[in-house]
């Protein structure tokens, strides 16, 4: 009888944040990608906080076109600006960008999902056919569209990011509340009278938390691959606000391109390097996610 | 089922008419019109340019002009364009050919390209063949389109000289002879390769997922222990299985390479739909725009339901839901 009174010995489940880095720390390539990253953010921040922005950004014609080494560790662009400080700083802007963007896109999305997932019934009916209604619009046009309406400045341009960057995290998220919800914890918490928002935030969300932040990194490295390619087709940031696209929109030229690659090349490589590194390390945490799916 | 395809083009109506709504609207927000430049002109006084806009309606308030607009994009005119004074539907028309080549060749090396990685992938599972292939989508996925572009167009065209930078056709010949389409075509392939390389990722994770479950499936083992070839096994069985819904997913496919080739189209100064649709922005040609917007609209909802269709046609488990 004392043996059946005795609370049960409870077992904690690893924290979200504990699974993600398991795994994560086993996939060394994962690993490898996080630390690279890190190293690119920190350079970029630290780099910009020390270069005069100002001077980087003056033109000067007297030294335009130098090729690299020679006073310039990767040369000099077209007017005449170090190619390795306007990569810092471009960087560093890019980056800026793509997280805020990418953070407000999710919050609407998850909440978005989270509701509709949750609630059902009517609330998710509604909220479908919106998300059906924005999903046949042409999305990178009417990006354009919009930011040629709002021109100007790097908010209403972040803002127009936001617009559209939130439906596929919506519609994940949704996806993977329906799957909690159907689940015997959430009908037992039901049962005893949880209130919903209680269940949604203490219950569902801790269990969802891998793959939120899968979809935070995934949408961090396809915002900047979308703000890349606005740039370099005219319709990105203002110019004052130098960006890694804008380096490369400058070079994309038959003579530039061909003869003269490091005013373009380092800006696509670093582009590369960052999406490439958040996705692999996005992947990894969407493993995570999924117990069937984790290597550890 | 054909109560289904009639109520989704039914629900189609509302949201193309709320999607032009919402286009005018932003449309009629924008400063300036194409006239704007006129003024410096030595041909033109304020009064003519107050008299153009007059003419073509651009003072009415842009509800008048919603209305007028939607009554002639009924009867299929999609009006006039500002800046190249010629029908909407002429201007488009001219670059709707390039960009369908562009989407079909597009398809066309997707399906060359993934059906066979996703088989070897498949039945290799595990094998360092498989793992090369699995890295390979997730370049594909994670690979920002315009970057990958302006690398191929350096290495393709600019380094190996392979392939034209530039342009549909070469402009020495003449339309209608064999040079001419064979230039057409090798102008076509560096962007369509570039397009298809990214887009292959979707069919290939299908296919070794697919035959990956079906390895552990009744069917299949009992097929094994009928003693069926291995090979029948997995062209007869499992193939025939999958097949469905990739050839299903040539509408959705199609119009996402039809929409999506702005990227590709500005990268390789590709004269189809997509530059004309940030030519006309920048004009603040708003006919066609508006024109572009619409068609791409259709363009992908009709997609989805092809696809949604070519499913209900072929697998009788959905066609009775």
């Amino acid at each position: 009888m004392d043996k059946v009174s005795e609370p049960m010995e409870k077992i904690n489940a690893p924290s979200p944040l504990r699974v993600i880095w398991r795994e994560l720390y086993n996939d060394k390539l994962a690993l490898f990608c996080l630390f690279l990253f890190i190293v690119i953010v920190g350079t970029a921040f630290i780099g910009a906080a020390i270069i005069d922005a100002g001077e980087t950004l003056n033109q000067n014609l007297s030294i335009r076109n130098n090729p690299p080494g020679d006073g310039f560790l990767l040369g000099t662009d077209i007017a005449g600006r170090p190619i390795l400080q306007m990569l810092i700083i471009g960087a560093r802007n890019s980056l800026i960008i793509s997280i805020l963007v990418a953070f407000f896109a999710s919050v609407i999305g998850i909440v978005f999902g989270l509701v509709a997932g949750f609630y059902g019934g009517k609330v998710d009916d509604i909220l479908m056919r919106i998300l059906d209604f924005l999903t046949i619009i042409p999305t990178l046009m009417f990006t354009i569209v919009m930011i040629v309406l709002l021109e100007g400045t790097v908010l209403n341009f972040g803002l127009v990011l936001v617009a559209f960057a939130w439906l596929g995290t919506a519609r994940f998220m949704r996806m993977m509340t329906l799957q909690q919800g159907a689940m015997d914890y959430v009908k037992a918490s039901k049962t005893l009278g949880t209130r919903n928002i209680v269940i949604i935030f203490r219950e569902v969300v801790p269990n969802i938390v891998p793959a939120m932040t899968m979809m935070l990194t995934l949408t961090v490295a396809s915002t900047m691959g979308i703000e890349t390619g606005l740039t370099i087709i005219g319709f990105g940031l203002p110019p004052d606000t130098p960006t890694l696209g804008i380096m490369i929109s400058r070079a994309l030229n038959p003579l530039a391109m061909t003869s003269r690659p490091w005013q373009w090349a380092p800006a696509a490589l670093l582009i590369l390097a960052m999406v490439l590194c958040i996705n692999y390390v996005g992947q990894a945490i969407g493993r995570a996610s999924d117990a069937r799916r984790r290597r550890v | 089922m054909w109560k289904t395809v009639a109520r989704r083009l039914l629900i189609l109506i509302p949201q193309l008419l709320a999607l032009s709504l919402v286009i005018f609207f932003f449309a009629s927000l924008m400063p300036g019109d194409p006239f704007g430049g006129l003024m410096f002109e030595p041909d033109f006084t304020l009064d003519d340019i107050e008299a153009l806009r007059e003419a073509l309606g651009l003072n009415r308030h842009w509800v008048v002009r919603y209305v007028e607009w939607l009554r002639n994009v009924i009867v299929g005119d999609l009006g006039r364009s500002l800046v190249h004074a010629r029908p909407v539907v002429d201007v488009i028309g001219e670059r709707a050919g390039n960009t369908l080549r562009l989407s079909l060749l597009s398809l066309v090396f997707i399906y060359i390209i993934a059906i066979p990685l996703g088989i070897v992938a498949g039945r290799r599972k595990d094998t360092f063949v498989d793992k090369a292939i699995v890295f390979y989508t997730f370049f594909a996925l994670a690979m920002p389109t315009v970057i990958f572009a302006v690398i191929n167009l350096w290495i393709f065209s600019f380094r190996l000289r392979w392939f034209p930078f530039i342009g549909s056709v070469d402009v020495r010949y003449i339309p209608g002879t064999l040079d001419f389409h064979l230039s057409r075509l090798r102008h076509l392939i560096l962007p369509a390769l570039t397009a298809a390389l990214l887009g292959t990722v979707g069919i290939i994770n299908f296919l070794r997922t697919m035959i990956i479950d079906s390895e552990s499936s009744d069917f299949v083992t009992t097929a094994r222990s009928k003693g069926v070839p291995e090979r029948v096994i997995y062209n007869k069985h499992i193939l025939k299985n999958a097949s469905l819904p990739i050839v299903a997913g040539f509408g959705p496919a199609i119009a996402g390479l039809i929409g999506g080739n702005i990227f590709i189209e500005m990268i390789f100064s590709f004269p189809g739909m997509g530059g004309l649709f940030v030519s006309s922005i920048q004009t603040r040609d708003w006919p066609v725009a508006n024109g572009l917007i619409l068609i791409f609209a259709i363009a992908t909802v009709i997609g989805i339901l092809l696809g949604d269709l070519f499913m209900m046609i072929l697998d009788p488990r959905i066609r009775i839901r």
